[in-house]
């Protein structure tokens, strides 16, 4: 009874379950075309837009000026709203002021792709694919996007770009000066190479947190997946008894993914929101602060 | 520097670091976590752009404007709201003013007609009793002339009574014009008498 499913709980190696397998590759396998990671990333982008769309229809003010046309209306869109609103007013807002809303497409697109990736990667379609369906030689077609530390230096790099550029557009003199952080000239030998240093490890800890957040709790829920298994291979229907255990352990596992998924979505949308502010934001106040400060 | 080439840094840097793991586990047996080439990047950032542009102007800018009016609106009505309020604090104190003078004047109308009506009520007590007075006076002087006449009157007869009387004790008669001498006499005699 539990036969089939051995091959779609993959028990032998619970990493061999979350890398990113290659579909079309060229004839030498060197460049992979489409991968799993580009299908996860082709839906994610349109499940997005299915979600994010249609509530916004709901969510712009309607034709009439009634109180109607004023609110979103029903389910989807308030769900989408009071994310979208809570980003814009209770984290960025503090942070960008005046310039907030210049800025949220660009961060709201950030948190939206980010969750839908997380998020695709909890449906078991690389377990139902590959292993019900045996297709990609049985490693099946799903995955998670964001699990791929090409995707995730991807964004990060976009981030890295959106906020240096941004911060040079601002305030180009200020950009350079805060790579002195107002400190006396005698220190900046040591503090502009690390701020230089601080400005690219900034993305690439985005890059890193993001794509060991999602892999490491898949892991693991697949490695308590496996014991299971390896449980009734060597116990029988006992096994399958004392299986339970780890079971629960990796629904409970499960549910912390869940939250994860928001979670690392939120941090990388807010720590780029965050470093955008430190270069877009009170860029004159801070130095004048700083001079002021070396003057006496 | 441009940020043009600053760009290019980032991304051969950003690039380098993506790959430097790859590279170093790209031996092992087909279970390296970081599998991937940079056709992955590339396809991130290609989905990540077209989201970007699809959303900013299908989602973000309706999203975006749409909160923007409602938040427009809801400070509208709050300052109308306040408006609103102000204004019929001010009606409300105007009214009450009104109606404090209103009780003001009511009040000044009460007392006027009182007083009025007091003194109208003082007029018509002394206009009787000046009246009345005249009439006692009048009576009082109709009563003295009816007195005298009938005194006179008394006097005359009494006068004739007793002229006749004497008269016809005396046995003779008296002329008229003695008797009218006697009458005056004991007239004027009954008058020092008195």
């Amino acid at each position: 009874m539990i036969e089939p499913l051995i091959p779609v709980l993959g028990a032998s190696n619970p990493v061999g379950h979350v890398i990113d397998r290659p579909l079309i590759t060229s004839p030498d396998g060197a460049i992979w075309y489409v991968s799993n990671v580009t299908v996860m990333l082709a839906l994610a982008t349109v499940v997005t837009m299915l979600i994010v769309i249609p509530a916004a229809r709901r969510i712009a003010t309607g034709k009439g000026r009634t109180v109607d046309d004023m609110r979103a209306q029903g389910a989807l869109a308030n769900f989408v709203e009071a994310v979208c609103l809570y980003l814009r007013d209770e984290i960025f807002r503090p942070i960008l002021g005046d310039q907030t809303d210049k800025f949220m497409p660009m961060l709201w697109t950030f948190f939206w792709f980010i969750l839908v990736c997380n998020a695709l990667g909890l449906v078991p379609l690389v377990d139902v694919t590959g292993g019900l369906l045996g297709l990609n030689h049985g490693h099946g077609i799903g995955g998670t996007a964001t699990q791929s530390i090409w995707v995730t230096s991807a964004l990060a790099v976009t981030a890295f770009l959106y906020w240096n550029i941004n911060g040079l557009i601002k305030d180009t003199k200020g950009y350079f000066a805060h790579l002195t952080q107002g400190a006396p000239w005698y220190i900046w030998p040591i503090i502009v190479p690390v701020e230089i240093l601080g400005t690219f490890i900034k993305p690439f800890a985005l890059a890193l947190r993001l794509f060991a957040n999602m892999t490491g709790g898949h892991v693991l829920m697949a490695a308590l997946f496996g014991f299971v298994l390896s449980l009734f291979k060597a116990f029988g229907v006992l096994g399958l008894g004392i299986g339970l255990i780890p079971l629960l352990g990796a629904v409970a596992i499960f549910m912390l993914e869940i939250l994860v998924a928001f979670l690392q979505a939120f941090i990388f949308t807010f720590l780029t929101g965050l470093f955008l502010g430190q270069l877009v934001v009170h860029h004159h106040e801070e130095h004048e602060e700083h001079s002021a400060a070396v003057e006496h | 520097m441009t940020w043009m080439s600053l760009t290019r840094i980032a991304i051969t840097g950003a690039a380098a670091l993506a790959l430097m793991p790859a590279v170093a586990l790209a031996a092992d047996d087909g279970n390296n976590l970081f599998a991937g080439t940079l056709l992955q990047s590339l396809a991130a950032i290609i989905a990540f752009v077209i989201l970007l542009v699809v959303l900013r102007k299908f989602a973000w800018g309706p999203i975006l404007s749409g909160l923007q009016d409602r938040e427009a609106k809801i400070k509208g009505d709050l300052e109308e709201a306040e408006k609103a309020a102000n204004e019929a604090n001010a009606t409300l104190t105007e009214y009450k003013a009104k109606l404090a003078d209103a009780q003001e004047q009511a009040r000044a109308m009460i007392d006027q007609s009182r007083a009025d009506a007091q003194r109208v009520a003082a007029e018509i007590k002394d206009d009787t009793q000046n009246e009345i007075n005249q009439m006692k006076e009048r009576a009082q002087q109709d009563i003295g002339a009816a007195k005298e006449q009938a005194l006179g009157e008394i006097y005359q007869q009494t006068a004739a009574l007793a002229t006749d009387v004497a008269g016809r004790i005396l046995q003779r008669q008296i002329d008229e014009t003695d008797q009218q001498r006697l009458v005056d006499e004991s007239l004027g005699q009954l008058k020092r008498g008195d």
